[in-house]
């Protein structure tokens, strides 16, 4: 599990860097050339000339960081994401009188994304490892009116919501089990019974004899079934047991959302047994690094003393947003009336 | 059970392009390139017109047929220069196989019509005010006034070039798509390239007027010391003493020999006279400078100089060679006197570099940005570190929310309230939830109370607090 770190306060702006474009380095030879040739060859226009290239690049710098040191980034996405696809963002800049360029501290820093105006733009940016996001990392850069110059900024912006990235979907193929009803419902997905009359079908090999339902036999004059459905409600738990960290973790976690999901679609009651904590706040990240040196890496969160956390899942979402911050680790045996399904790096296991 | 694979991953980075310039940009490229060519032609004289023009024209045609007809895509890993270079190598070795058979103005006009194929690419274009500017300085330096043209010129259009070629990088990237339609801001502003252009110009101005050589101050200079000298029996004496000087001045030749004791003492006249060649050139140094000695350079120079008064104050000069060390004296004297004179020319530069430099600010200033919103935690943040700045105070950049509400609350506002209100900020700016709307509008409630409870500090009195050490 990955997160990336909240800032030590709100904006968790980071120090403006200076980067020097490829041809700025020859601009301010060409200009110190031109003030030696100037002044010890006695001729004011060279001179003048080397003194305005070098005033050149201090108006550049300057403008630069200032264009970058008075933006403010906005950013508001969805709740929930999944591991590994693109996010859709609505990335609004405040505070913009000259264009800026956006691009996400992580590797691979693309897209560069130009920024002209202050209205909300719609961008979609790279995947995220699973987690919960509260903050975004995201270089701004911008250039000086000549461009000589680039002045850049890392910012951590932080989310309205926090953003819960939860295990990639994936295909998995599940042999369910005939679970038993814990209590009565209607409720789709219900495991057999006879309690609800669904309809009528042609007899085939196989089908038991007591359910031949003969006014109709009769007037068809060939041998039909009846078809019924249970009014029971089904309860399961999924518990996750994702070993050590490491890929497989990170499979299994996927294999158990894929449950929860198709179980959530017969229409079954989940409870989702995973380890979580509450994650520390890490230390104050005083320097964010610069936007043009290395990406930031997200920090890995080592959760100390995890607790085993039981919840009902509803919806997909409440799925992804439990695994998205579920804890690697064994929990513990929890006691439940319905059907078990223990998922671990070892396979799915009912019980 | 099947596990499947995880599925790649359907995120594909853009693949990165260079970026390619607009017409515009390449014109104003080609402008930068043609004011060099032109520069260096008038420079070089009547007899390098007609190979001024052919280079113009060669260097045109290149990027011309590069622009229309895309050969540009020839050159992705080869510049143009580098193609141009090799063209010429291979000129070389055709040209000495044919024993000069061949024009040998083809040497030139070849390499520039393959250097303006590639006349497209923003990277590779940004260079080319570089390398004319060295065509530039070398030629320029040779130039009077029409120097300051050229480099005028040469710059601005330089400065046009490099603004073009920033918005088309700036334009070539990727956008978001906007929520609002039409609203594309155009990337290009001209206000950007006006203000750095005039700054730059400006104190180019300014600087050259601080340490270069204005004309005004040779003559300022000279006539002062001269009529000033009080060991000088005669302005006549006077003007004439400055050896080289006079003969610059033009009116030296008759005086040159009488004054030329003082003249001649007056020193480094010699390395003025010398570089110029003429009198004129000796009048400024001659009077600045040390020895007695000295000033036999000086009038040597003058000599060199061709003019005859110059050379009438190169005679008064050397035979003043041995002259007393109160010539030397005198020149000293007369030295801090023309610094005097400086001083309200020095003044005046310097208020109009500082001029220059708060234009400089006012203009990249511009108007104020207008602040983000700002969410509830932060906002309630900012009010408790208001309320601590009025109370003498202030937050401390290595503490916490919570640490600074507990220092504020336990000491310095004694109201333990604030320590909560503190962890609620924090809750707020980092934790994974938002408070409630209740809990927000109590803790607005509270903190409302505690700002009226406390009134803020006078001056010394926040002073006074400032100085209590909090253990921290």
């Amino acid at each position: 599990m990955t997160e990336v770190a909240p800032p030590p306060h709100a904006g968790g702006r980071g120090r403006v860097r200076v980067e020097r474009s490829p041809f700025a380095a020859g601009v301010i030879l060409l200009g110190l050339l031109a003030i030696a040739v100037g002044l010890f060859g006695r001729s004011d226009p060279v001179a003048a000339l080397g003194f305005a290239l070098l005033v050149a690049v201090v108006v550049d710098v300057t403008v630069a960081r200032r264009t970058v040191s008075e933006v403010t980034l906005h950013l508001q996405g969805p709740i929930v994401a999944t591991a590994g696809e693109p996010v859709d963002w609505v990335l609004q800049a405040f505070g913009l009188r000259r264009p800026v360029v956006v691009a996400p501290a992580i590797s691979p820093r693309e897209p560069r994304l130009g920024l002209e105006g202050t209205t909300p733009n719609l961008v979609t940016l790279p995947p995220l490892a699973r987690g919960r996001v509260h903050h975004l990392a995201i270089d701004l850069t911008a250039s000086g009116p000549v461009g000589l110059y680039r002045a850049g900024r890392r910012e951590l912006v932080p989310l309205p919501a926090p953003l819960s990235v939860g295990p990639p979907l994936i295909e998995v193929d599940i042999d369910w089990p005939t679970p038993r009803a814990v209590g009565f419902a209607l409720v789709s997905g219900a495991p057999r019974g006879d309690e609800l009359f669904r309809g009528v079908r042609p007899y085939v090999r196989g089908d038991e004899r007591r359910r031949i339902h003969w006014p109709t036999t009769a007037h068809h004059g060939t041998l039909m079934v009846r078809e019924c459905d249970g009014a029971g409600v089904v309860m399961i738990q999924v518990v996750v047991d994702t070993g050590l960290p490491g890929p497989l973790a990170e499979h299994v976690l996927a294999t158990a959302s894929a449950v929860c999901r198709g179980a959530l679609s017969r229409g079954w009651q989940v409870h989702l047994v995973t380890l979580e904590a509450a994650v520390p706040h890490p230390p104050d990240h005083r320097d964010l690094g610069s936007p043009f040196g290395l990406a930031l890496e997200p920090v890995p969160v080592l959760v100390a003393q995890p607790e085993v956390r039981v919840r009902q899942v509803h919806t997909p979402q409440d799925v992804a947003h439990q695994l998205a911050a579920a804890a690697f680790g064994r929990p513990g045996v929890v006691a439940f009336g319905g059907t078990t399904c223990t998922i671990d790096p070892g396979g799915i296991r009912w019980s | 059970m099947v596990m499947t694979d995880l599925r790649p991953p359907v995120w594909t980075p853009p693949r990165l392009r260079a970026t390619e310039a607009s017409i515009a940009a390449r014109a104003a490229s080609f402008a930068v390139a043609a004011i060099a060519i032109v520069v260096a032609t008038i420079a070089g004289g009547p007899s390098a017109s007609g190979t001024g023009l052919a280079a113009g024209i060669a260097l045109g045609a290149g990027v011309v047929v590069g622009t229309v007809s895309g050969a540009g895509r020839w050159f992705t890993s080869l510049p143009g220069p580098a193609a141009g270079l090799l063209t010429l190598i291979g000129l070389g070795v055709a040209f000495g196989l044919t024993d000069g058979a061949l024009p040998s103005i083809l040497l030139l006009l070849i390499p520039l019509f393959v250097t303006g194929l590639d006349w497209r690419l923003v990277r590779r274009l940004q260079l080319v005010p570089f390398f004319t500017g060295l065509v530039v300085i070398v030629a320029a330096a040779n130039l009077d006034t029409a120097g300051w043209v050229a480099a005028l010129g040469w710059l601005v259009s330089s400065f046009l070039a490099w603004w073009l070629l920033q918005a088309d990088e700036q334009a070539g990237l990727e956008h978001g798509r906007p929520l609002v339609p039409g609203s594309t801001a155009d990337p290009a502003r001209p206000a950007d390239l006006l203000r750095t252009a005039a700054i730059a110009v400006g104190a180019g101005l300014v600087a050259v007027l601080l340490v270069g050589t204005p004309s005004c101050q040779n003559l300022h200079l000279g006539g002062g010391r001269g009529l000033d000298s009080p060991w000088r029996g005669a302005p006549h004496e006077g003007s004439g003493g400055y050896g080289g000087t006079a003969g610059a001045g033009g009116g030296g030749s008759p005086g040159g020999s009488s004054g030329s004791g003082q003249a001649g003492g007056s020193g480094s006249g010699g390395a003025g006279s010398g570089a110029g060649g003429s009198g004129s050139a000796g009048s400024g140094s001659a009077g600045s400078g040390g020895g007695g000695s000295g000033g036999g350079g000086g009038g040597g120079g003058g000599t060199a100089g061709g003019s005859s008064q110059g050379g009438a104050g190169g005679s008064g000069s050397t035979s003043s060679s041995g002259s007393s060390s109160s010539a030397a004296g005198a020149s000293s004297d007369t030295g801090s006197r023309s610094d005097q004179d400086r001083w309200p020319l020095l003044a005046g530069g310097i208020a109009l570099l500082v001029a220059a430099a708060a234009l400089a600010w006012w203009w990249t200033r511009g108007s104020k940005a207008p602040p983000g919103p700002v969410s509830w935690g932060e906002g309630l943040q900012r009010r408790i570190e208001d309320l601590g700045r009025s109370q003498g105070r202030p937050r401390r950049a290595d503490e916490t929310a919570v640490q600074y509400t507990a220092v504020l609350g336990t000491e310095t506002v004694d109201d333990p309230r604030l320590i909560t209100l503190g962890r609620v900020a924090s809750d707020a700016l980092f934790g994974h939830t938002q408070p409630d709307p209740a809990t927000q509008a109590e803790a607005d409630a509270l903190l409302d109370e505690i700002i009226e409870a406390h009134p803020p500090l006078s001056r010394r009195d926040r002073r006074a607090a400032g100085r209590v050490p909090t253990p921290v």
